[in-house]
């Protein structure tokens, strides 16, 4: 059995979570409110303290299993523990004790029997752990109302959609991201033409010019962001783009009591080719934009040469919603920093063809009228 | 016999254009080397283009001849221009006046203009409906008739060409409006409204069902530039290397004073407007 932590209140030992709007953990049963900072250093000592009496325990149970083993019971037809193989772990919730199942890859969560908030510190330590995070600026309840926003004036969705969707269960989402600092080297060479046109009054004279045009630069990028888990779509995480990076904050556990957190699962070596691909588009455009002043400009030749520097791992706050309707699986998200939301709707086909009939049918009549006022 | 003396007077009228000083030359307003009219039918015809280029300052011409070739040119147009300009047809500084000549043998016939007056009365299309005059009295070898239709329906046009309405495609060409019928209007209307109606259902629909679906990849990295140095850049030329040359003649078209909905007159590079044909 793995440990996991909850941060509790240092005054009357209630979770905390971490409030967006004062950027502090917040206890709702006292009222008390610390800082990032003060919590990390409180809970390093009791992680130092927990560690030896989790070493005396380990003993003390080793002995007891020896004991046991002497005239326990035959358990050879037993699966192996679900939390030492395949892709969950068990853990004990600290503030209630019930045994807790989660994906290996599950960071922070709450507890679904006492709702405490609740970190798998292990997940987000050592080699993994994030260089960044870019706290939630926006809470559940902005989050709630953008979603009914984004519902609002959308005339092809299913009436029943909206209500049945259990839009309160949107939930507040750390999502892992890859961010790549690079430089592309292009060179473009093109033939342009400029054309001038003389007309006389008998003749029109065009004269065409031919240039042959090159163009050779680097383009620098810092933090492409690329999505580093295999639940989020990447067009989901793409669409939420741009965060804004001036509020990156060196990681802490400290900012994810109150949310839900995964470790990445798709290592920076296979996102870099999408990283690689936007920064080749990218370049290309920007060193092709100054060959300007031309009638036409045909490319001849293009070279680029990608230079990868550092990546950085970061965790970015997404509000998400996942329902299904009539089978189907709908997901929406919204930037926890900036409020954009993205996501598909369904689509009432008896809506569709409604509407389609109505304005055809309107427009007949308004047409056929003026028509025969006229 | 007859074939003999018309190539006679023909000639006679070519040794005239030749052998005449062209201020000497007084060619009457109908001149039938052809002889294929009385000396009476002459007359009135003489009277009738005297009154209206008297009235109109526009003379109204009548040359017929054996055959045009004699007089050493390649076409008919081209013979009843050089004949208007040898003989100094025309009425006035300008030179109006309308020239209709028949060369007998191979039944050819040009119908000339000259002057602004000339080409405001006699537009391509009036000069087309004048044709229609007198080419069916010619036909059936009614001479006499085709010239006098020629001769009155010419004094006709000069009028209408006064009183500021000449005859051109502007009003004749366009068929008489009928008003469509009740059940055709609203049949159309119908037709027309359902068309639109579609079109418009089909837009807006198409951005309703935009609306339910924005995320989508991304495929450019512009915001993530670097603030400084984002861009650098190490070499840039811009070599000339050649040019090419493209010259295309413009085509003038004159056009004369008459109509200006489409109609009007064309006038060649001598100043004339006119047809040829058979009859």
């Amino acid at each position: 059995m793995q440990s996991v932590t909850n941060y509790k209140c240092p005054a009357c030992t209630g979770p905390l979570r971490y409030d967006e709007k004062t950027g502090r953990l917040v206890c709702d049963y006292c009222g008390s409110s610390f800082t990032v900072s003060e919590i990390e250093s409180l809970y390093a000592e009791k992680d130092e303290q927990a560690a030896a009496a989790a070493a005396a325990a380990a003993e003390k149970e080793e002995a007891a299993q020896a004991a046991a083993a002497e005239e326990g019971w035959d358990s050879a037809d037993m699966s192996s523990d679900w939390g030492k193989d395949g892709d969950v772990r068990a853990y004990n919730c600290p503030s209630c004790g019930a045994e807790l199942i989660f994906d290996v890859n599950t960071a922070a969560t709450s507890c679904p029997y006492c709702g405490n908030p609740t970190i798998v510190p292990g997940n987000l330590s050592g080699t993994l752990k994030p260089d960044y995070v870019i706290p939630f600026r926006l809470n559940k309840d902005a989050a709630v109302k953008a979603l009914r926003d984004y519902y609002h004036g959308k005339k092809l969705l299913p009436k029943a959609f909206a209500s049945e969707n259990h839009i309160n269960e949107v939930k507040g989402v750390y999502v892992p991201f890859w961010m790549y600092d690079g430089s592309a080297d292009t060179a473009i060479h093109a033939t342009a033409t400029r054309v001038h046109t003389n007309v006389t009054r008998d003749e029109r004279i065009t004269v065409t010019e031919y240039y042959d045009v090159y163009r050779n630069g680097t383009v620098s990028f810092d933090r492409i962001p690329v999505d580093a888990s295999k639940k989020m779509p990447d067009e989901y995480m793409d669409a939420l783009e741009p965060y804004d990076y001036s509020a990156l904050t060196a990681f802490s556990n400290a900012y994810l009591p109150g949310y839900m957190a995964d470790k990445y699962d798709v290592s920076a070596d296979e996102c870099a080719a999408r990283a690689d691909d936007r920064a080749s588009r990218t370049a290309e455009n920007a060193v092709s934009s100054t060959i300007s002043g031309y009638a036409s400009v045909m490319v001849d030749g293009r070279d680029m040469r990608l230079r990868r520097g550092r990546v950085k791992y970061a965790l970015l706050p997404v509000w998400i919603l996942n329902t299904k309707w009539h089978g189907k699986d709908y997901m929406f998200a919204m930037n926890g920093q900036t409020g954009k939301i993205v996501g598909d709707l369904p689509v009432d086909k008896g809506r569709y063809w409604t509407w389609f009939a109505g304005i055809t049918v309107a427009v007949t009549a308004v047409v056929t009228a003026v028509q025969f006022l006229l | 016999m007859k074939k003999l003396l018309l190539t006679f007077v023909s000639a006679a009228l070519m040794i005239v254009m030749l052998a005449v000083p062209a201020a000497a030359a007084d060619l009457p307003n109908v001149t039938d080397a052809a002889e294929l009219m009385t000396e009476q039918q002459l007359a009135t015809l003489e009277e009738m283009s005297e009154d209206i280029a008297q009235k109109y300052g526009c003379g109204v011409y009548i040359v017929t001849v054996g055959d045009y070739r004699d007089l050493e040119d390649t076409d008919i147009q081209t013979c009843a221009e050089d004949l208007y300009e040898y003989f100094d047809l025309g009425v006035g500084e300008e030179k109006n006046g309308i020239l209709l000549m028949l060369s007998m043998e191979e039944r050819d016939y040009a119908l000339i203009a000259f002057g602004q007056k000339a080409h405001y009365s006699f537009t391509d299309y009036g000069s087309r409906v004048l044709a229609g005059e007198f080419l069916d009295n010619f036909r059936s070898d009614d001479w006499y008739g085709g010239f006098y239709d020629y001769v009155e329906r010419s004094g006709e046009m000069l009028a209408l060409a006064e009183s500021g309405t000449p005859v051109d495609d502007y009003a004749e060409d366009e068929p008489e409006y009928t008003p469509p019928s009740r059940a055709d209007r609203i049949r159309m209307s119908v037709i027309i409204g359902l068309v639109l109606g579609v079109i418009i259902a089909a837009i807006t629909c198409g951005v309703f069902k935009r609306q339910m679906k924005n995320a989508v990849k991304a495929v450019g990295a512009e915001r993530y530039i670097a603030k400084e140095n984002g861009m650098v850049m190490h070499d840039r030329f811009d070599r000339f290397t050649h040019q090419t040359v493209h010259r295309e003649r413009i085509v003038h078209e004159q056009r004369g004073s008459g109509g200006g909905h489409g109609g009007g007159t064309t006038v060649n590079s001598h100043g004339f407007s006119g047809h040829s044909g058979k009859f």
